[in-house]
């Protein structure tokens, strides 16, 4: 019987979805929106009619709808900032309905005139500017600003939207501390969890000791740059039992202490509630490690370093194509924990692998204390073709699944996730060693040991033992892109303008990453793209050897 | 080759300029050096040189509508008379040079490898660098060349319009042909893409790599053909600008 996806159905589940949000920004408001048609003008380019927005560029460019909306260039936060030469004005509205000085500085500063004054915009100014390009002193704005084909009762409520858009400093921020939390679920080992927590904290004192003075500063000048100090704290949140659980215990630490973001975390298995909690709470959730972000793309609050497992099946799926040009029509058996997180990897392949190529994908899920028979492989891979044998599991199952001492004679290689085995080589017999590839996210020992060498001298200066390498490169980056994101907020406490500005210079962030290559732009949530497949060297450990390139799937 | 003659715009980046040094510029004009290619095409060296200069205030004083210029403007409508040259008013800055392709492999929307350098030997070429996220710059080029598109008409057959992502990492063929798909791209305009390094290496060959992609700067590149040089536009150039050049290129 086939499931029938009607119109009503589809109305309910919206409206479930809908009240299920109100519930959550409920707990603890969010500034209520001042103008729900000025936010769908502002935010999607559509009028109160669902009409696209229309407006002109220079020149006759025409835009419309979301190609329109104000939010492509003065984004969420209306804070502004910069694209190439462009400067982007900030029109929130206390800055926006103010009077305001018109920067131009610069290594001949020009004494300050009526030139270099924007007098406050009114209503009446704002259509103006809007519709013709021209502003309350009657300059021409910057020839990208479009001109809006505007009616009265528009105009009316974007200035109303306007009025109200980071108009209040975010939660978690009072006049002299500002609060971050982290956050450990449970299976996390104590190794890892310390790991973080050290580099974490090491970071807030240096950030509160280095600018001690500053709340003296503070209190007698008057320039920006002190008046944005705050102190930081950092609260750590523990979460227990199962993550059906999770969501409440996160409420209960916020509403005991909101906090302006968090930063970094570390996940032992599922991520979900942690994601759906920044997402109802609009929390920045900055750069946690984890294997299982939320890949659906739909958050706006949480910022990842890389899809986790999702990305290295299709890493895998891409390699397996690139290389295996022989046997489009092989056979690839994939072993994996029968339960949630155990079967993403195995379906990102299976998606990924299917509409490309003509292999045969068989699925092995492994029940609890699982082992594979002894026929198993050997029944599978046999044939004369050879076989591709995929495990995503962890370096103890691995160890658990007590291979026989021979590999198959079919079997043309196996593969396992560098996350899963903590980016070493696992334990098996020799045999299999010899077939043995991983998928590796990251960056290869040889390039990132030169980098990682300012994470190292950070550590030593601080007496922070080394640590798994990976949990506190993860660490130090997710602090120090926070640490810069916030001396360019200044007083704008906004958690929007904190996202764009991260978005804005991940690129160019100077911390130390255990990725070849981060960056993100407007609306890009995971920061490293891609991903290399190693073979092992031989000897005490072996050291990973790429095998291919930087793959993007 | 380098273009020598837009090297002091470059090391100042045009919308940080200064009053004093627009001054320098108004009063010696003569020390913005130009490349080769400029000085054959503008046998009269000293007129290419001011001419050059005085379209970068006509870029200026768009974009910083509050600056004090109404000595450029006097000196801008006192050359206006002098060089009746397209475009003087449109706010980009028109240049010409040689670029070397470098030999890479890139994709296309399709996720087929191109190789770059034989992919551009062929029709005339007109050519941008844009990424699919980008919110101020891009949609305003692709809506141009969108345009330029629809101006025209059959005859885009016989022209090669390619989009370079400055973003491939995130910018995959799949990413690249929904966004194709958004500005109805037709067959004739290519979207690539590929790694990062060859990404790089193509916006240095045509000195557009800023270091990080939030820095890009719109520019339009126009060739009529393998061997000819390059004329370059920095600027928000209209597709009536673009038409325009493209048609003075191919009717020669």
């Amino acid at each position: 019987m086939g499931c029938v996806f009607t119109p009503a159905i589809g109305r309910i589940l919206a409206g479930g979805i809908l009240l299920l949000t109100l519930e959550a920004s409920a707990v603890e408001p969010a500034d209520a929106v001042s103008s729900p048609v000025g936010q769908s003008i502002y935010r999607d380019g559509l009028l109160a009619s669902g009409e696209p927005v229309r407006a002109t560029v220079q020149k006759g460019v025409a835009l419309s709808g979301a190609a329109a909306a104000c939010v492509n260039c003065h984004r969420r936060s209306g804070l502004g900032g910069s694209e190439g030469q462009n400067p982007i004005r900030p029109i929130a509205g206390r800055l926006l309905f103010s009077q305001a000085k018109l920067e131009r500085a610069g290594r001949w500063a020009i004494p300050s005139s009526d030139a270099s004054v924007r007098p406050p915009y009114t209503r009446d100014s704002l259509a103006r500017a809007l519709r013709e390009g021209i502003d309350p002193a009657g300059r021409a704005l910057d020839a990208l600003m479009p001109r809006y084909d505007l009616g009265d009762a528009e105009i009316a409520q974007v200035h109303t939207y306007l009025n109200g858009l980071s108009s209040t400093a975010a939660p978690g921020v009072t006049d002299r501390e500002i609060h971050f939390s982290t956050i450990v679920t449970p299976g996390v080992s104590s190794d890892r969890r310390s790991a973080m927590l050290d580099v974490l904290q090491g970071f807030f004192r240096d950030k509160n000791g280095g600018t001690r003075k500053e709340t003296r500063r503070r209190e007698v000048g008057s320039e920006q740059m002190y008046r944005a100090f705050r102190a930081w704290v950092l609260h750590v949140w523990e979460l227990k039992g199962a993550p059906e659980t999770w969501g409440t215990q996160l409420e209960a630490y916020y509403r005991q202490q909101p906090v302006f973001a968090v930063i970094g975390g570390i996940g032992g298995s599922s991520w979900q509630p942690v994601h759906a909690f920044c997402e109802a709470f609009e929390v920045p959730c900055v750069f946690p490690d984890v294997d299982y972000p939320d890949v659906a793309g739909t958050g706006y609050y949480p910022l990842y370093f890389t899809r986790g497992v999702t990305l290295e099946a299709e890493v895998l799926g891409k390699h397996l194509l690139e290389t295996d040009l022989s046997s489009k029509t092989g056979t690839v058996v994939q072993v994996y924990r029968d339960n949630a997180l155990g079967r993403l990897p195995a379906q990102g392949l299976r998606a990924y692998l299917q509409g490309r190529s003509r292999k045969t994908v068989i699925d092995y899920p492994l029940a609890e204390t699982g082992r594979l028979p002894a026929d198993f492989l050997p029944g599978l891979t046999g044939m004369g073709r050879p076989g591709t044998l995929v495990l995503w599991l962890d370096s103890a199952e691995l160890a658990a699944l007590d291979l026989a001492a021979r590999a198959p004679d079919g079997l043309a290689a196996v593969y396992v996730s560098a996350s899963l085995s903590a980016m070493r080589r696992p334990s098996l017999p020799e045999t299999w060693l010899s077939k043995l590839q991983m998928v590796y996210p990251f960056d290869l020992p040889a390039s990132r040991e030169l980098r990682l060498a300012r994470l190292k001298a950070w550590l030593r200066a601080r007496d922070i033992p080394l640590g798994d390498e990976r949990t506190q490169a993860n660490a130090l980056f997710a602090a120090t892109v926070t640490g810069e994101a916030m001396s360019h907020l200044r007083e704008n406490f906004s958690r929007d303008y904190f996202i764009e500005r991260i978005e804005q210079m991940t690129q160019s962030a100077l911390s130390p990453s255990i990725y070849p290559h981060l960056s993100l732009g407007p609306g890009q949530r995971f920061a490293s793209k891609g991903g290399y497949v190693v073979r092992f060297s031989s000897g005490e450990g072996g050291t990973p050897v790429a095998i291919s390139e930087w793959l993007i799937p | 080759m380098n273009r020598k003659g837009e090297d002091i715009v470059k090391g100042h980046d045009i919308r940080n300029l200064t009053e004093g040094d627009i001054k320098m510029l108004t009063i010696n004009p003569e020390r913005m050096p130009i490349d080769d290619i400029a000085v054959r095409h503008h046998p009269e060296r000293h007129a290419a040189v001011r001419l050059r200069a005085i379209r970068v205030f006509t870029v200026l004083s768009l974009g910083l509508a509050s600056f004090p210029i109404s000595a450029i403007a006097q000196e801008h409508q006192h050359d206006h008379h002098h060089h009746a040259m397209p475009s003087e008013q449109d706010g980009y800055v028109r240049s010409m040079a040689t670029y070397t392709i470098p030999d890479v492999k890139l994709q296309d929307s399709d996720g087929a490898g191109v190789s770059l350098r034989s992919e551009l030997d062929g029709k005339p070429v007109i050519l941008n660098f844009i990424f699919t996220t980008c919110g101020a710059i891009c949609p305003v080029m692709s809506t141009t060349f969108s345009q330029v598109q629809m101006a025209l008409g059959s005859e885009r057959d016989t022209v090669h319009m390619v989009s370079i992502s400055i973003d491939p990492e995130h910018d995959t063929p799949a990413a690249l042909k929904s966004y194709a798909e958004k500005y109805r791209a037709g067959p004739q305009w290519q979207m690539l893409t590929g790694s990062l390094d060859n990404s790089i290496a193509v916006q240095r060959a045509f000195d557009v790599y800023r270091g990080d992609k939030m820095n890009h700067q719109p520019a339009t590149f126009l060739r009529a053909g393998p061997g000819q040089p390059w004329v370059r536009l920095d600027g928000f150039a209209s597709a009536a600008d673009i038409l325009r050049e493209y048609r003075q290129l191919t009717s020669n």
